[in-house]
């Protein structure tokens, strides 16, 4: 679903992708950066956390408009502005879709990736987040100038409360939370790979959650599939020929007929048999007998008590 | 000294690090020995080191520096080190009265509560840089240490755009002149919402983590605590993406040992 998503197979408007520290989401960034420069005519960076050329690599730049939140997000550099590239400004009210108005545009639609969505929700309200995204989303050409058809931000789970994520997660038509990294498929190959927990909704209502493991090559392409569920080893119940232990021995471990009923017959020392009383009988301990009365609980039967071991 | 560590994070005096931001953390442990390496390692390799001291005064250092073999007096008078005595400034915004020099402190942000702690970015700034407002040669910017600022009641969100511009001034990128190396106290015993919340951002800054702290079996007199290291590695897909290594270590009297889990002189 990651995939499709990338490559625009999967129809989906707002893709979020929830990371933590210990699992970076800028590579899976880096690869929706490379890839919306390929299949959108324009791109719109917000870059907050990382300077532009992290996520540019490999990208076609010439599509790329990077709108500059890293520099000076709050205005405590007097000099060397830049005026050609556009500052974000986070004392100022929040409108993404006036920084998409005020660098010229000609093309339409156009994608937008903002990373991340940490610094606005430390200077905004939630809701401001939720609405400025809104209106972003809702842009049209006749009204606004501008359309906007897929924006990709980034989300720290670990830095914000449920609340922000939940508001955010119900806007979002996909939610990518990056988790444990598995082991890399190919054993020594090269590039970035981890687990991931797809939410994503169609238009039609169906929602669908998968977990997936993704991989990124040196290239910055992603792949991802579908992560199969852990097969457990299946319990054999196989009949095994039954072994005769006592064969192939060097010396005689089997009893004649004659032997077995000799041995079923032998009086146990401890048992007090009531028919084979012999008063005569001098005792066999001087200092004590032991006299073995076995209780209904006992279960005392005749059989021999190695026949149930099963080799 | 601190070899071990040195071979393993990649940088000694000869070669410094640059565009790279150490975050040290410690728990239950001190973790501030780091923060004595780093400032002898930079010093002898004839770097320019920036100390923003919020925790020790600058005897405090002289006097652990000239254990490791490094004159921190005379690297201040020369130059090389410029230190911002960040406990003064605190104490003075305490016991100062509202009339007197309370304009030009940059801690004014602990009894002003609409500051934030940009006069002491621009404080760091006028001293890292040279006159045309760039870094010339490598440059150290050292902060012993954050969680001083959230316990005197600056909000971590202040702290940490305090430490973003510091980042984009010294290091945005990996190609870059200069590095910063701070420590938060990140105690496990303690819930600290806002210290927690504090080096959490610092670690999303951070491309080097070493966590300090002791050893979960308790005391022992041979290893004093382990250290993990954490590269976090998002430029270069054909390396690793985080890498982990994990070292234990003890204190000694010049000097700390470092070595493999397990390899203690005692237990060998």
């Amino acid at each position: 679903m990651l995939q499709q998503v990338l490559e625009g197979t999967e129809a989906s408007s707002l893709v979020v992708i929830e990371d933590c520290v210990d699992h970076d989401g800028r590579p899976v960034f880096h690869c929706f950066c490379s890839q919306l420069a390929k299949r959108c005519e324009s791109v719109h960076l917000f870059h907050l956390e990382n300077p532009a050329g992290v996520f540019l690599e490999g990208a076609n730049i010439s599509k790329v408009q990077s709108h500059d939140g890293f520099s000076d997000p709050l205005q405590w550099e007097e000099q060397n502005r830049d005026p050609s590239s556009d500052r974000i400004d986070l004392a100022s009210a929040l409108d993404f879709l006036g920084h998409l108005k005020r660098t010229p545009v000609k093309t339409s639609p156009v994608a937008v990736v903002i990373d991340s969505l940490t610094p606005f929700l430390q200077n905004y309200p939630g809701y401001v987040i939720c609405r400025a995204l809104q209106r972003l989303l809702r842009a049209r050409l006749e009204s606004d100038g501008i359309e906007v058809s897929q924006v990709v931000a980034g989300f720290h789970g670990d830095l914000h409360d449920d609340s922000t994520a939940a508001a955010l997660r119900h806007m979002a038509t996909t939610w990518v939370q990056l988790q444990e990294g598995a082991e890399s498929p190919t054993q020594g190959g090269a590039g970035f790979h981890g687990n991931c927990e797809v939410l994503h909704r169609r238009k039609s209502g169906k929602v669908i959650r998968q977990a997936e493991v993704y991989h990124i090559s040196p290239q910055w392409s992603l792949t991802s599939r579908v992560q199969k569920a852990p097969v457990r080893p299946v319990a054999h119940v196989e009949q095994e020929a039954q072994v005769d232990p006592t064969a192939n021995l060097t010396f005689n471990l089997r009893l004649t007929d004659t032997e077995k009923e000799a041995r079923s017959r032998v009086v146990l020392p401890y048992m007090h048999h009531h028919r084979k009383k012999a008063p005569n009988k001098p005792a066999a301990n001087p200092g004590g007998q032991i006299f073995y009365q076995p209780d209904d609980v006992d279960d005392f039967d005749e059989e021999d008590p190695d026949d149930d071991l099963d080799f | 000294m601190f070899t071990e560590l040195n071979i393993i994070l990649g940088f000694d005096h000869l070669k410094p690090p640059k565009g790279q931001f150490v975050l040290i953390s410690d728990s239950l442990t001190d973790g501030s020995f780091l923060i004595h390496h780093f400032l002898s390692l930079y010093i002898k390799g004839g770097w320019k080191v920036c100390l923003l001291a919020l925790a020790q005064s600058f005897g405090h250092y002289n006097a652990v520096g000239q254990k490791l073999g490094v004159p921190l007096t005379q690297a201040r008078e020369k130059g090389q080190l410029r230190f911002i005595d960040g406990l003064k400034c605190s104490l003075q915004m305490y016991t100062c009265t509202p009339q007197e020099g309370q304009g030009e402190n940059p801690l004014r942000v602990l009894r002003d509560k609409k500051a934030t702690l940009r006069p002491l970015y621009d404080l760091v700034k006028t001293q890292v840089c040279s006159e045309e407002g760039v870094l010339d040669g490598p440059t150290l910017l050292l902060v012993d240490d954050l969680s001083v600022l959230v316990s005197l009641g600056v909000s971590a969100k202040d702290v940490s755009d305090f430490m973003h511009y510091c980042r984009v001034l010294m290091c945005p990128t990996q190609q870059s002149q200069g590095a910063i190396v701070s420590l938060v106290h990140k105690d496990a015993d303690v819930e600290d919402e806002e210290n927690s919340t504090l080096f959490r951002h610092m670690a999303y800054h951070g491309t080097v983590h070493l966590a300090v702290e002791g050893l979960s079996s308790g005391y022992s007199r041979d290893v004093h605590g382990q250290v993990t290291v954490t590269f976090r590695n998002v430029q270069d897909p054909s390396q690793s993406q985080t890498r982990k290594r994990r070292l234990q270590y003890k204190v000694e009297e010049r000097n700390v040992s470092f070595f493999a889990p397990g390899t203690s002189r005692a237990v060998l």
